[in-house]
């Protein structure tokens, strides 16, 4: 006799099962929005909004493994409502800001660094900045990618190769004024 | 940096929200999911609010007006009958899920999913899970009421409240989350699943099957054609003592009481034409045999 998996216990209404996945996802759901280009706040309220429609539309996600890629495109879609909502005030507030306390870090210097990435990724067309989070950070296969965004396979990997060029190009210039081990792990 | 490493370094990749952040987001989709309002929707129903009662003052004002006049007799309507569902009304979910109410029960089908009422009534009803997933919530029922759900592999009846059903291409498969649930499989023997148990019920792999349907065949080819009826006959008893409910089980029924016939086993021919007539009740068979049975002396 098998144990009933998360999925299905969430789908059942099982409320202790509905907090550990809120648990599980939210922090990584906010990772992903502030990725995708919003604030701290924004990214806290539009994780909320994803888990919330999770919730409501739980019975279209048909089993756990395809999950993370089921809740990217909520995010997806949340996140684009929300920089919609936010073109005013970009518009008002001009240039591009970085708000620095969206993460944590073990380390001081990672502070930094990660502005520094964030920046470089912000600064690219919003398609390459969205195809690197896909594949390098949520860990999307390139046939999920070409699912979600309605494109060949093929242009999931060359728009992959230039942002992956463009990301460099940018993280190259900036990088002489970083210091500490983590940049030479990268470079 | 490699295009198999990727081109974001690693400190993104593994950045993570303050745990305060993450506590909040999970904590308020909680308490929003369970339905406690956000800060919109307070002002939304806030709004409307406010119009329900300027509406309620404008109401009172007029009747208060209408009620000045003397009124016209109104004809009475008769009361509206009690709404009754047919059976063998079908519920299909076809892109969206689908919430129904059956009598005081609830189910929810999963999109591409459909439910038929067979048998009974709402309150005491036979279903047929035709398609995909459905998940029920079954309300305390009262003596002689009973809430079944059939699949091809198996019939679900509720001893508890709640429990989904999801039908594959060969299997069933049963998960109960709250009360228990009896299952009596096409084949094997009947389980009853505990909260948190799941039990998958599969048809036998195709060869098995076919393997089966052959010998069956077979043992009709040979009624048909007058030839080695015991062996006929040992056959269609193997199988129906390996599968009492397979899928060919209706077939070497009817085909075991006629062999016995044939060879002269009157007696047990009676008893098997009347365990058909029992099991299979609607079978257009079951009239034929009816019809023997009542002409034979017994």
């Amino acid at each position: 006799m098998e144990q009933i998996n998360l999925l299905d216990r969430c789908k059942a209404g099982d409320e202790a099962a509905w907090r550990e996945l809120f648990a599980r996802r939210a922090g990584q759901i906010y990772h992903w929005a502030v990725l995708l280009g919003l604030g701290p706040a924004d990214a806290e309220d539009a994780a909320q909004e994803v888990l919330v429609i999770a919730a409501r539309r739980i019975q279209s996600c048909t089993t756990e493994e395809v999950m993370t890629s089921w809740l990217y495109q909520i995010t997806r879609r949340v996140a684009s409502n929300q920089r919609q909502k936010r073109w005013l005030q970009r518009w008002i507030g001009g240039g591009f800001t970085m708000d620095e306390g969206a993460f944590v870090h073990a380390q001081s210097g990672d502070r930094t660094l990660e502005l520094t990435a964030r920046r470089c990724l912000a600064q690219l067309p919003r398609e390459q900045a969205e195809i690197l989070v896909m594949r390098e950070v949520v860990g999307l296969s390139q046939k999920d990618c070409a699912r979600i965004l309605g494109v060949p396979q093929g242009t999931v990997a060359s728009r992959l190769r230039r942002a992956q060029r463009a990301f460099r190009e940018r993280w190259g210039e900036d990088a002489p004024r970083l210091a500490g081990r983590e940049l030479e792990e990268t470079r | 940096m490699s295009d198999e490493h990727g081109a974001l370094p690693p400190v993104l990749r593994r950045a993570s929200a303050p745990a305060e952040v993450q506590r909040r987001i999970a904590e308020r989709a909680f308490a929003r999911m369970r339905g406690g309002p956000s800060a919109r929707r307070r002002w939304l129903w806030g709004g409307v609010g406010l119009a329900g009662a300027a509406a309620a003052v404008l109401l009172v004002l007029w009747l208060a007006g209408a009620w000045s006049r003397p009124a016209p007799e109104r004809p009475r309507l008769a009361r509206e009958p009690e709404k009754t569902v047919p059976a063998s009304t079908e519920w299909v979910a076809r892109k969206a899920p689908r919430a129904i109410a059956i009598g005081p029960h609830r189910a929810e089908l999963a999109p591409g999913s459909g439910l038929r009422l067979e048998k009974g009534t709402p309150r005491s009803p036979r279903l047929r899970l035709t398609r995909g997933r459905a998940l029920f919530s079954v309300k305390p029922l009262h003596e002689g009421n009973t809430f079944e759900v059939q699949t091809p592999q198996a019939r679900v009846s509720v001893l508890g409240t709640r429990f989904s059903v999801v039908l594959d291409r060969r299997c069933t498969r049963v998960s109960v989350f709250a009360g228990r649930v009896r299952v009596t499989p096409a084949r094997g023997e009947v389980r009853t699943l505990e909260p948190g148990q799941q039990g998958s019920f599969c048809e036998p792999p195709p060869s098995e099957l076919d393997q089966a349907g052959r010998e069956v065949r077979r043992a009709i080819s040979l009624i048909n054609r007058g030839e080695e009826l015991s062996e006929a006959e040992a056959i269609l008893t193997r199988y129906l003592a390996g599968a009492p409910s397979g899928t060919y089980a209706e077939e070497a029924h009817y085909f075991l009481v006629l062999v016995k016939r044939r060879l002269g086993k009157q007696r047990e021919a009676v008893a098997q034409a009347q365990t058909f007539v029992e099991r299979f009740p609607n079978a257009p068979r079951a009239a034929t045999l009816r019809r023997w049975l009542e002409k034979e002396p017994h």
